[in-house]
């Protein structure tokens, strides 16, 4: 073969390889390849809630958290233990597959001594005053999403994909409040370790980061998570959430999750 | 040769294309994901500006865990709170009896509230809670000028507010004895089928909602079975309602009350017969069912009316006293919760049968509820409720004393509560405006606070009550009760 026929086929292997994508999951992919991940079928753990304001000033929550999957669907009940003016507040979430579902929520009063049922209204809102927002605490429905695999890159020395998600609808934008999201997926364990979202209103931007992944009983588990809300590159506020005592696949009986453990407590 | 340089030249231009490509495309992602600052130790000193902007932080260190609490062992726990409470009355007027005056600072109360909590074995629990206060105004102001009634009842005060056992003796089946609350229904601010707990009324808007219900002693038994739940109540311990005495701004009641004409104006004599605990029991039964999106409950009760009725009008006329009673009433009802997306609908209703008149009759009464809450505005709930109460056969001459629920063949009202947070939820602001309407009269009670977070577990709350008065009882003494409050509270 001739040098100018190698040089040829040679450029044409190169105009090939730039043409065509990389072999490898796409955007979608890897998202269903996060929402597969396996977290248990259920978990028990204590969790600090450690909330920064700009003035560096801190508040703390602290929080037990049962949780178990029933099929597609996802029951959670959240005890707060501090600090003291909220201590023995329950929340009890059903948290159903499908948009066409809303999910059953339901709040114990101390002062009250009552248990009362609320809407799932705005997702968007603070959870408990946090940088979390009840969105970053519950699952997104895949289906409402567009995924992009923007490029492969590399954080604290682990190979991750980076994948742009966009609400496809305006419900989800109005429920989330988020109207773009980019997620760091470690390629070894299909973990976000670090997002970075839009917020809609107040054109801020709020990043996550996950601080310290754990291996406990072969599920990995963000053990604790930095969301920081940033209005340029200036600091709003800032939340840590520590994940303490974490055991999954316990024996927990469905009972745990109902109206009647929310009023019990602990 | 030159075919190489051709070759070459192809070669530089396709390497130059590719190029050109991926910094197109590089400015595409640059854009969306712009704003990151760059990250240490990523290798990647071309990464574009958007995927920066991550914090370059270490994990925070272990803390305390919250179980090294002071107050806490291993199978006990004492919590509580410590508040000064405060509030300044903003118009002048004085009270009907006493004629006292109002204006001008009307409480200064420091109070206690303490918790003992016990894990027993078999997983049983012992909890007793209660209270005390000594409100300061009444030294400051100067006690002779207030009634006896007035310093009895709100001078100082201690209760128990929780004091039981609770566990769970067989599978799905909880027993709960002593002192509790049983809160029935679905309204915040309105009764319909709460009936088992009477109020503490002494101070109409301005109370704790933790001690708006009397906690009474009784013996909860609930039994589970998939998504229902039977409960049965029986209660030995009879309380009623706390009302402001004579002499209280909130009370309309002269003292003493002296005999209308015709006759002479001497004093009357008013008894109040109440019935004793053990020797009179009330009971409650409910049925609820809990379900996706929607929940239902049956309720059943035998209980005295909360509010004493005067049995006749007679013997007044003749010099003798003057009986006040707590009829024996009856009570069937339902409730339920729908949800609706950000909407939660919810509604109640009641029958009521056995309600006193002077006339020594028994009335039957139909309280309906409907209600709505919205959820969808960020950090913001909105509800709206309204009530009709309907007297059936209504008497001509209804009950002196008796309270709007008989004194109108239909009373309306309507509530409205708007809560709201701030600076993520360390500031909560309500206002919850309560209003009742008979035939041509409109009243209301407006109350309107925030509660701010000063450090951990210490809240200020602030805030005014504002009376619009009426001639339904029990606003036609309010108008002029408007007030400023405030509390500091400590919660350990």
């Amino acid at each position: 073969m001739s040098v100018s026929k190698q040089l040829a086929i040679g450029l044409a292997a190169l105009v090939a390889a730039q043409a065509a994508p990389a072999a490898g999951p796409g955007g979608r992919e890897i998202m269903e390849r996060v929402d597969a991940r396996d977290t248990g079928d259920n978990a028990v753990q204590d969790m600090e809630m450690i909330l920064i304001d700009k003035g560096g000033h801190e508040r703390v929550r602290n929080l037990r958290s049962f949780r178990r999957d029933v099929g597609e669907d996802t029951q959670s009940i959240l005890f707060f233990l501090s600090p003291a003016d909220v201590r023995e507040t329950g929340f009890l979430t059903y948290d159903y597959d499908g948009a066409e579902r809303d999910d059953d929520q339901w709040l114990y009063l101390p002062a009250l001594k009552k248990t009362k049922r609320i809407a799932s209204g705005d997702k968007s809102g603070s959870f408990m005053g946090s940088d979390f927002s009840y969105a970053d605490m519950t699952d997104r429905e895949l289906d409402f999403y567009d995924y992009e695999l923007l490029q492969e890159d590399e954080v604290d020395g682990y190979a991750v994909w980076i994948v742009q998600a966009i609400p496809n609808n305006e419900k989800e934008i109005e429920e989330t409040g988020y109207t773009r999201s980019i997620f760091f997926v470690r390629k070894d364990n299909d973990v976000v370790i670090r997002a970075k979202s839009w917020v809609k209103k107040g054109e801020r931007n709020k990043y996550m980061e996950v601080k310290r992944l754990d291996r406990i009983d072969g599920i990995w588990v963000p053990t604790e998570i930095h969301m920081t809300t940033k209005k340029d590159s200036a600091t709003l506020h800032k939340t840590v959430l520590k994940a303490s005592n974490v055991r999954f696949n316990q024996e927990i009986d469905e009972g745990e999750f109902t109206v009647r453990r929310l009023e019990k407590g602990l | 040769m030159a075919a190489r340089a051709i070759a070459a030249g192809l070669l530089l231009l396709l390497l130059a294309g590719a190029a050109g490509a991926a910094g197109a495309a590089g400015e595409d992602v640059e854009d969306p994901i712009g704003g990151f600052e760059d990250e240490a130790g990523s290798g990647d000193e071309t990464r574009p500006d958007d995927l920066g902007g991550f914090d370059d932080e270490e994990a925070v260190p272990e803390r305390p865990a919250p179980g090294s609490h002071p107050l806490r062992g291993e199978s006990w726990e004492l919590t509580g709170s410590l508040g000064l409470a405060g509030s300044v009355n903003l118009l002048p007027h004085r009270s009907v009896a006493g004629d006292t005056d109002y204006q001008g600072l009307s409480k200064l109360r420091s109070r206690l509230n303490l918790q003992l909590d016990l894990e027993l074995p078999w997983e049983w629990e012992l909890r007793a809670a209660g209270f005390a206060y000594y409100d300061w105004a009444y030294r400051i102001r100067g006690r002779s000028d207030y009634t006896s009634g007035v310093l009895r009842k709100y001078e100082w005060d201690a209760d128990t507010q929780d004091f039981w056992l609770r566990g769970t003796p067989i599978e799905r089946f909880d027993v709960k004895l002593g002192r509790q609350v049983v809160s029935w229904g679905r309204s915040e601010s309105l009764r319909v089928l709460d009936v088992l707990n009477p109020l503490d009324n002494r101070e109409p808007g301005i109370a704790d909602i933790e001690d708006l219900r009397r906690a009474v002693t009784m013996g909860r038994f609930d039994y589970y079975l998939g998504d229902w739940n039977l409960s049965l109540v029986a209660i030995p311990e009879i309380r009623f309602h706390q009302n402001p005495p004579p002499g209280s701004d909130f009370n309309p009641t002269p003292d003493p009350i002296l005999a209308p004409p015709p006759a002479p104006p001497v004093p009357l004599e008013i008894v109040e017969r109440k019935p004793d605990s053990l020797e009179h029991w009330e009971a409650g039964v409910a049925l609820t069912g809990i379900f996706e999106g929607w929940d239902v409950s049956f309720h059943g009760a035998y209980f005295y009316d909360d509010q004493a009725v005067l049995q006749s009008t007679a013997p007044l006329m003749l010099g003798e006293p003057g009986i006040l009673q707590h009829n024996r009433l009856w009570l069937v009802g339902s409730g339920g919760n729908y949800t609706l997306g950000s909407w939660l609908l919810k509604g109640e209703i009641a029958f009521v049968d056995g309600l006193g008149f002077t006339d020594a009759s028994n009335r039957s009464r139909l309280d309906v509820m409907a209600g709505v809450e919205y959820y969808g505005f960020t950090d913001t709930t909105v509800s709206l409720e309204a009530l009709n109460r309907h007297v059936f056969d209504f008497p001509a001459t209804p009950s002196v004393g008796s309270v709007a629920s008989v004194a109108q063949e239909d009373a309306t009202s309507g509530a409205i509560r708007v809560t709201r947070s701030f600076f993520r939820e360390r500031l909560d602001a309500t206002l919850v405006a309560v209003l009742i309407s008979g035939d041509d009269d409109v009243g209301s009670v407006v109350r309107i606070d925030a509660a701010y977070d000063l450090r951990e577990a210490v809240v200020l709350t602030a805030g005014f009550v504002l009376y619009q008065e009426s001639d339904l009882p029990p606003l036609s003494t309010y108008g002029d009760n408007d007030r400023f409050f405030f509390e500091l509270k400590y919660s350990f």
